[in-house]
């Protein structure tokens, strides 16, 4: 967002709530929303550490997983023929449904949200990762050939690289699912986070520091994305999609 | 024929197998192990209990399937012609475009509780939430495929002397719509998604209440047939939207090759 739209967006909802004196419990205006956000920072501070730490665990989780995994099918075509039909298919599976479940098995502590960060991060990366190793030019994998390099030498220097500009399209969705997963892992069943912070805040019609809560989760989720668009840029700024200047794709 | 169905029939039998050997160790490990029912019930009981509350999960099929639908729809109705504002717009283009994209990072899904608050415990506040997780894909690749038109179809255009009206909806039009119908796929998957967490939020009715109202009185194999019938939904709206591109794009190349 351009800081000038951002700019006369909170402008114009400042002066209709003031001026149409809309009650705060239904639109807060943003100054309220802005001093609740400092006057509750300690309270923010401590759930946002909870839910950072459901929705980075999660992530990490999910990538330390999905990744080797995704090698695994990628390179025996046995387990390709056998489970990339299911992880497509899965991919289409509302995997979140499964949240109240994982309370049951797991309690309501941080365990179940990561364990469901980490369902709806999983998929993404695992989907793409495979995507990215199975779509090998012909070309590229011909020269490799001729060069007669050992199999692992052509993975890190050829099909890796070749592949990690979809590997990172899978983590940019899995980031942007993960805080998502964290926060509904929270309203399923939860004593602390942002999530629980935000459907206490709301059930007392406190709309001033509940959109202060969206306003922090919003903020954890775009560093998760940040985080991964950085990585991204360091690791292969050689590739045409950190190159085009053309217009912004979210994946 | 018959070479194209055994061929098919060949490459089913490994992942079918696949599911029938986790659903027989499902069944068997649950029965040796006598893992109590309200951990995880055997599939044969899932089932047992999809078939018994057939007509209650119908039910709440109904109020799902209707959030869902609508949410859907409007964020069509409203994505569409947005993105064709935006994408013709410059102005539009520099001030909601990256206002969209940015919001697309943003987990809106945070937005249900308040709009629960906002708009009661039925209908509008679920199908709103639908309607906000379905919106953003569908704008922003919309967007995306009415920029992205080829060099040499725009010159192409030009070159015939043809109104932009008449530009737009022989070449611009058609040539966004394959990257039209990535977002109404995203937007499908999303859609069933967000209807099942605002019942979470705050709902009496549908699938998404009948999942945790479930798991709240410990009936695990009541919950699992929700998640069932939840995942048919989800996969029939998913289907809707594949058939219609199958329909409407048998022109292009992503749907004349066989496999990615």
């Amino acid at each position: 967002m351009t800081p000038a739209g951002a700019l006369v967006f909170f402008g114009l909802w400042e002066a209709i709530v003031d001026l149409l004196k809309v009650p705060s419990y239904m639109v807060p205006s943003p100054s309220s929303i802005f001093v609740q956000l400092a006057r509750k920072l300690p309270y923010l501070l401590r759930n946002l550490w909870v839910t950072g730490y459901e929705s980075y665990g999660g992530f990490l989780l999910a990538a330390v997983i999905g990744v080797p995994l995704s090698l695994l099918i990628a390179f025996s075509p046995f387990m390709r023929k056998t489970f990339y039909p299911g992880v497509v298919a899965l991919q289409l599976v509302p995997k979140i449904a499964l949240a109240p479940l994982f309370i049951t098995w797991f309690g309501f502590g941080m365990v179940p949200k990561i364990l469901i960060t980490f369902l709806v991060c999983f998929f993404p990366i695992l989907l793409n990762c495979l995507l990215g190793f199975a779509s090998l030019s012909k070309e590229v994998t011909y020269f490799a050939r001729t060069t007669t390099a050992g199999g692992l030498r052509t993975f890190f220097l050829i099909r890796l690289p070749a592949a990690l500009p979809q590997i990172f399209v899978g983590f940019r969705w899995a980031a942007v699912n993960a805080t998502v997963g964290a926060t509904v892992g929270e309203w399923v069943g939860g004593d602390a986070g942002l999530g629980y912070y935000l459907q206490i805040q709301t059930g007392e019609l406190h709309m001033d520091i509940a959109f202060a809560t969206i306003f922090v989760l919003a903020l954890l989720g775009l560093s998760q994305y940040y985080l991964v668009r950085f990585l991204e840029r360091r690791f292969i700024p050689w590739h045409v999609s950190q190159r085009s200047n053309g217009a912004a794709k979210a994946f | 024929m018959l070479k194209t169905l055994v061929r098919s029939i060949r490459t089913a039998l490994l992942p079918v197998g696949a599911l029938l050997l986790f659903l027989v160790l499902w069944e068997v490990l649950v029965r040796t192990l006598k893992v109590p029912r309200y951990i995880l019930p055997a599939f044969s009981s899932v089932l047992q209990s999809l078939g018994t509350n057939l007509p209650a999960l119908l039910k709440h099929t109904l109020v799902t399937a209707e959030e869902t639908l609508c949410g859907f729809a409007i964020s069509v109705l409203l994505g569409i012609p947005l993105a064709v504002v935006v994408a013709f717009s410059k102005f539009m283009r520099k001030t909601v475009y990256p206002a969209a994209v940015t919001l697309e990072m943003v987990p809106k899904i945070a937005f249900a509780p308040i709009f629960v608050v906002w708009l009661g415990f039925q209908f509008a506040s679920k199908m709103v939430v639908v309607f906000l997780v379905c919106f953003f894909p569908i704008l922003i690749n919309a967007v995306f495929g009415f920029l992205s038109l080829e060099e040499n179809l725009q010159r192409f255009s030009q070159s015939t002397g043809a109104s932009p009206l008449r530009v737009f909806w022989k070449i611009r039009f058609p040539a966004a719509l394959p990257e039209i119908f990535v977002g109404l796929k995203g937007a499908a998957i999303n859609a069933t998604v967000g209807a099942t967490i605002a019942e979470w939020v705050g709902g009496n009715a549908g699938l998404g209440y009948a999942i945790t109202s479930a798991t709240g009185m410990f009936q695990t194999d009541l919950a699992l047939a929700s998640i069932l019938v939840l995942t048919a939904v989800g996969l029939a709206m998913y289907g809707l939207v594949v058939i219609l591109e199958a329909r409407v794009l048998h022109w292009h190349i992503s749907q004349r090759q066989g496999e990615i």
